[in-house]
């Protein structure tokens, strides 16, 4: 029954390639969706990863960077620089602001940092220096190449003029960007002593989930956070702002690809009521008739799946080049949920042939 | 001789009441094994109906038809297929071949459905059909093969069970003379061999030599035929219950 499945699938190539396109189309839709997700997520948390820091002390409450107000004082961070298990403490400020160039305004992460300190400045400058002056900016390569912006120009930044003096590399999303100041210079913007968050490093042997546990139990005032939960709060902000729209999409991916795989059973079995009466009539079973129809919809299903797959992936390579900023990553999450939704397409795909089948009066075959 | 197959008073009516249609009328047959039965008839008089009863896929209204032990009116519905794969045979009048198919995976899933290995399935869909003389048409789909290619493979089809009988509809229909006769003769030499029983209904005057006995169907019974026939088959010793013409 697998064999005469694959035949009648490959039998009519134009309706093989609708069938297998229209499901990998749908499931592109929920993928790709959801890649561009993972991708974004990534890169938006490229720079807590990037900037050394084994934990991000806030203000109390304070839990991500992304649309965060986070002011604690330097007498905040030595506290949390003594206890037992810190290597050392470097202050950033931080805010959301518009970086302008000749050619755009581009939404940015302003991060002032001290280039004499060990953590919270570029550690991926591809072109120029690190070790910026006052009134001086390192930006993203991405935003650069997309601006025309190049070493030496001039870029506004919270209403103040920069030069550019340094590029770093894998800090753009397809949100926004991460631009570098000097601490002087975003402390004269602002005006006051306060800091926006303390970048810790722990030393070796000490696990930072208990150092930041420690910090906290000493200054009620600050919300102290190992890396990765850090990041992981910072992800689920685009998690919460996109549950709606992947929703919406895997709804509408799952409806296509539920479409066009029970129309393509539907009319391959209406095509071949007479060959499956012929097989009845010669004693095959219902359950013969109901393999052929299941093994075909899992080939279809499994087939768009990873076509859809491979195309992902292949846009996973281009786009970035093509649209800087852009990032998509192939979650193992997203495949299975992929994977799990076309085999629930098949099933209910499935459910109107079966009940054809099961109805099939194989007498029809002489009476034709 | 044990029969193989066994009809006893079948009557097969549709509808009720004022528009009840009796399309078979309390007929009676009785086949022996090798024997080569050819039913001819007027169109509506109930040849496809009686054809379908014998197949187990109609039931009688009346009446009982067995193949061997097996009461095909009394059969559970699940057990009919099984009757039919292992029992009977069908040849049908537009070969209705799967088009998806070649010639040997046609004859091949028949065997497939017994349960056995797609490999040996193969194995024995081949040798039919080069018995057959289609050998070298093994790989051909269907739409590939003449007429008569087609009918040997759909005989192939029927016999590569090893059934008791064998029912064919029309199944020289689509032939032209000389194929239709050369066909039927194969149909007839390979069924004598294997000592298969074959029913055949037709309109083809043209077979009627290869059959043992020849039957007349009329308004749902058995009955003499019509002026001009010549009423006789070959070896036409008459049982209980048959019109033999």
């Amino acid at each position: 029954m697998f064999h005469l499945a694959w035949r009648n699938l490959l039998q009519s190539r134009i309706q093989f390639f609708l069938g297998v396109g229209g499901v990998a189309m749908a499931l592109l839709l929920m993928l790709s969706l959801d890649a561009l997700l993972a991708g974004s997520e990534q890169d938006l948390v490229a720079y807590i990863y990037q900037s050394g820091a084994d934990i991000f002390v806030a203000q109390e409450g304070v839990r991500n960077l992304h649309m965060a107000a986070s002011a604690i004082s330097v007498q905040d961070m030595r506290r949390a620089a003594r206890v037992e298990g810190v290597a050392s403490a470097s202050p950033i400020l931080y805010t959301t602001g518009v970086v302008e160039t000749d050619e755009a305004d581009v939404l940015s992460y302003i991060i002032g940092f001290d280039p004499r300190e060990p953590l919270g400045g570029p550690r991926t400058v591809v072109v120029g220096t690190a070790r910026l002056k006052r009134g001086e900016a390192i930006i993203d390569n991405a935003v650069a190449r997309s601006q025309g912006v190049e070493l030496g120009d001039e870029i506004e930044i919270l209403g103040e003029t920069f030069t550019v003096v340094g590029l770093t590399e894998g800090l753009t999303n397809i949100i926004n960007s991460v631009t570098f100041i000097h601490i002087d210079d975003f402390r004269a913007l602002r005006r006051g002593d306060a800091i926006s968050y303390a970048l810790l490093a722990v030393e070796p042997g000490y696990d930072p989930t208990e150092v930041a546990a420690a910090i906290e139990a000493r200054n009620e005032d600050v919300t102290a956070l190992p890396r990765e939960v850090f990041a992981r709060e910072e992800r689920q902000i685009i998690k919460d702002m996109s549950v709606e729209v992947i929703y919406i999409m895997n709804l509408a991916g799952l409806l296509i690809g539920l479409a066009v795989t029970a129309l393509t059973l539907y009319t391959s079995t209406l095509r071949k009521r007479q060959e499956y009466g012929v097989l009845k009539a010669m004693g095959a079973q219902n359950r013969h008739l109901y393999t052929v129809v299941a093994v075909q919809a899992f080939l279809s299903l499994m087939m768009g799946a990873a076509v859809a797959i491979g195309l992902v992936w292949l846009m996973g390579l281009v786009l970035p080049q093509v649209v800087p900023g852009t990032a998509m990553a192939l979650t193992q999450a997203g495949v299975v949920r992929v994977l799990t939704a076309a085999l629930g397409i098949g099933v209910v795909a499935a459910l109107v042939p079966a009940w054809q089948m099961a109805r099939l009066d194989p007498a029809q075959v002489f009476r034709s | 001789m044990e029969p193989v197959m066994l009809v006893e008073h079948v009557t097969r009516r549709f509808g009720g009441g004022e528009i009840e249609v009796v399309a078979v009328r309390d007929v009676s047959l009785t086949v022996g094994p090798g024997e080569i039965i050819l039913i001819m008839g007027p169109s509506g008089s109930g040849k496809t109906t009686l054809l379908l009863m014998l197949g187990g896929l109609l039931k009688p209204s009346e009446g009982r038809i067995r193949i061997g032990q097996d009461d095909l009116t009394q059969l559970d519905e699940r057990r009919l297929p099984e009757v039919r794969l292992h029992r009977i045979g069908f040849i049908f009048q537009d070969f209705n071949l799967l088009s998806s198919l070649s010639a040997l995976d046609n004859v091949a899933l028949v065997v497939q459905l017994t349960g056995l290995s797609r490999r040996a399935a193969r194995r024995r869909a081949r040798a039919l059909l080069e018995q057959l003389g289609v050998g070298h048409r093994l790989n051909f789909l269907p739409e590939k093969l003449s007429g008569g290619e087609k009918q040997r493979v759909a005989i192939a089809r029927a016999l590569v069970n090893e059934p008791d009988i064998i029912l064919a509809d029309e199944p020289t229909a689509n032939l032209d003379s000389r194929r239709g006769q050369e066909t039927m003769q194969l149909l007839r030499r390979i069924a004598k061999e294997g000592m298969r029983s074959v029913i055949i209904v037709s309109h083809d005057e043209r077979i009627k030599d290869i059959a043992d006995r020849v039957l007349w169907l009329e308004d749902g019974s058995f009955t003499t035929p019509p002026k001009g026939g010549d009423g006789k088959g070959p070896n036409a010793p008459p049982r209980d219950g048959d019109a033999v013409v």
